[in-house]
């Protein structure tokens, strides 16, 4: 469905250059969902836009159902857009508060000349309202009207509208209360199931990451740490970072036992990122061949990957 | 031994569509040394319960409504503002969720820990300083000498929030409120954070009332646990109690939202469900007759619909329910 290769997106300011992403690669099936997971600031989020060339990568191809979009004109690009939506993370900031809820779904489909006749717009609009788990009268309401979750139901609704194959979830649930995620979640899910849908899941909460997830990446400082089917990579993660990751997810269980591997100081700065592995500056099994050479993404096993060193001697 | 309690507390707030009233008849207790786990959703009443300990809730437009919060021995509420300021900041203090909003912006950091400091301890600018440089060291920040110099703006998220938490505790308080300190942070530096904190707390022996809505921090840190919905306490226990055998509905369906746990299940590439709880909070203007979770709960029956049940004791397990789990 989606390729991107060796991606970089690199943000050029007067005295410094921050590399955002730093040469990414992977690919999404049709019909799964890919999360990616990684700390702020990581680029997980600059990745999910380059994607849909809202950014202009500075090199590397993404190519969507064997079409490599890395260059098409904006005019081109247009078609294409339909297929790729994204959801944002704050439901209060993307809605546009002076535009009825009818008229932000009906947006999409009149940019995108859908639904051309009023009567059948229309009845788009409702239908799409009744999807996403709305009343019908809210067609006419403003968002400030609505609370969170509803919020970003209406923004799913919008992504929705053009038909898309391709959604981009950028944390869709990390502002919601934890019983409203649930229904999001679920949500998505669902619509996932219904209309053959394919996901790339942003997001920073390990736990619903894993419990949406086919397959699961993870990003650290621009670069892909690992990436592998989601249930081997939670039970056997590889990558240093990835176990350290995992272990500082609090578990509801106040028996389970902790076995906490501590990182050490902050995730460094991407204008300046370390020498070769970029995480061996708080890596506790960090070893010489580490600041100096970039691990490359091995392949370890049939459908797993990992950047460490401590793999791709044997 | 208690260090605080909160006794039949209720705050009012007026708006433009009537009087709502947030809090109401809240009572809990944060013994010594202890962390307490104050859990709910947005809009719960917690934050607001929080910050009546402070005694920061603006009036007008807020208003208490009733009820007492004791800390040793006197009754916070009734206190004069001079005395209740010798409090704040000292023998009480917050740690607030948003840590780029809370500190200011046009001071450096020192500046801002050492003002605390020279104010309670009467001390002079330049021990002050000095004083909030061996702060910065004890929350881990590296060089906190030069640290100290910096502006917030020049610190990360995390960085700043350890800020907060020097500022807080640079007093010794024996009473730590934290509204939601981990929040906006990364996993692996909310490890860090929520250590810190509980290391802390051995040092210095101090209580924490830890607000969150965050159900794996409070099994990791809290030994008491408040549940409030609605601007009611649903249900209250022990931290294994409230994990291992909740009674209220909320509380079953609150732990049950959450997913699964790491070492098993997930992973399916979306077949399973998430346990949901349908509906929203209701409107704390409109509130249904009876129990206020009633909308919500799959086992509510026809006396939840008319008399708001009581907050009942089952030994030290309280909750508020006719149908519990």
């Amino acid at each position: 469905m989606l390729t991107i290769t060796d991606l970089k997106m690199h943000f050029q300011s007067k005295a410094h250059t921050v590399r955002a992403v730093d040469g990414v690669s992977f690919h999404i099936n049709a019909g799964e969902t890919l999360g990616l997971v990684g700390e702020s600031g990581c680029g997980k989020s600059t990745l999910g836009r380059c994607i849909l060339r809202l950014y202009e990568p500075t090199s590397g191809k993404i190519g969507f159902q064997n079409q490599d979009i890395t260059h098409l004109s904006m005019h081109a690009m247009r078609p294409i857009r339909r297929h790729l939506q994204i959801i944002f993370q704050d439901p209060y900031a993307s809605l546009n508060p002076r535009m009825t809820i009818g008229n932000i779904i009906g947006e999409a489909l009149q940019i995108h000349n859908l639904f051309i006749e009023k009567k059948t717009r229309q009845e788009r609009i409702q239908e799409l309202i009744s999807t996403v788990g709305l009343r019908p009268e809210s067609i006419s309401r403003y968002p400030h009207e609505f609370s969170g979750g509803q919020r970003q139901r209406i923004g799913i609704a919008r992504a929705l509208a053009v038909q898309p194959q391709f959604i981009v979830c950028d944390e869709p649930v990390s502002a919601l209360d934890v019983s409203i995620q649930a229904q999001i979640v679920n949500l998505l899910q669902d619509l996932q199931e219904r209309l053959k849908l394919t996901y790339l899941f942003i997001a920073h909460d390990l736990m619903i990451v894993k419990h949406i997830s086919t397959r699961i990446a993870v990003m650290y400082l621009g670069n892909l740490a690992e990436i592998g089917p989601s249930k081997e990579l939670y039970e056997d993660p590889k990558h240093p970072y990835t176990k350290a990751l995992l272990s500082a997810v609090p578990i509801p269980d106040p028996t389970h036992p902790r076995s906490r591997i501590k990182l050490t100081g902050e995730i460094p700065s991407p204008i300046n990122p370390p020498s070769g592995c970029k995480f061996h500056t708080r890596c506790p099994y960090v070893m010489p061949v580490c600041s100096q050479i970039e691990p490359p993404l091995t392949a370890l096993g049939k459908n797993r990957q990992v950047a460490c060193h401590l793999y791709s001697s044997g | 031994m208690t260090n605080c309690s909160v006794d039949n507390l209720s705050i009012e707030f007026a708006t433009d569509k009537g009087t709502v009233r947030a809090v109401d008849g809240v009572s809990f207790e944060i013994p010594k040394g202890k962390t307490v786990g104050l859990v709910g959703e947005s809009g719960c009443g917690k934050s607001v319960t929080a910050l009546s300990i402070m005694r920061l809730i603006p009036t007008p437009p807020g208003h208490y409504a009733g009820g007492q919060i004791h800390y040793q021995g006197q009754n916070l509420l009734e206190l004069p503002e001079p005395e209740m300021r010798k409090l704040r900041g000292n023998r009480i203090s917050m740690i607030f969720q948003e840590p780029m909003t809370s500190l200011n912006p046009v001071f450096t950091i020192g500046n801002q820990i050492a003002e605390a400091i020279c104010l309670h301890e009467k001390l002079n600018y330049k021990s002050g300083l000095e004083k909030a440089i061996h702060m910065l060291e004890l929350v881990g920040i590296p060089s906190p000498k030069d640290r100290a110099a910096c502006y917030p703006h020049q610190l990360s998220g995390g960085m700043r929030q350890r800020v907060m938490i020097a500022m807080a505790l640079a007093c010794k308080p024996d009473l730590l409120i934290a509204d939601e300190p981990t929040t906006a942070l990364d996993v692996t530096i909310q490890a860090q954070i929520m250590e810190l904190m509980l290391q802390l707390q051995q040092e210095m022996g101090m209580s924490i009332l830890l607000i969150t809505h965050d159900l794996g921090v409070v099994a990791e840190t809290c030994d008491q646990v408040v549940v409030m919905y609605a601007g009611r306490v649903v249900e209250q226990a022990d931290v294994q109690t409230i994990f291992k055998h909740p009674k209220h509905p909320y509380t079953v369906g609150l732990l049950a939202s959450v997913p699964g746990n790491l070492d098993k299940g997930g992973g399916s590439g979306g077949q399973a469900r998430l346990q949901t709880i349908p509906g929203l909070v209701p409107n704390l203007l409109n509130l249904p007759q009876g129990c206020r979770f009633q909308d919500r709960c799959s086992r509510a029956t026809d006396p939840c619909r008319q008399i708001e049940p009581e907050l009942t004791p089952v030994g030290s397990h309280l909750f508020r329910c006719y149908n519990p789990y």
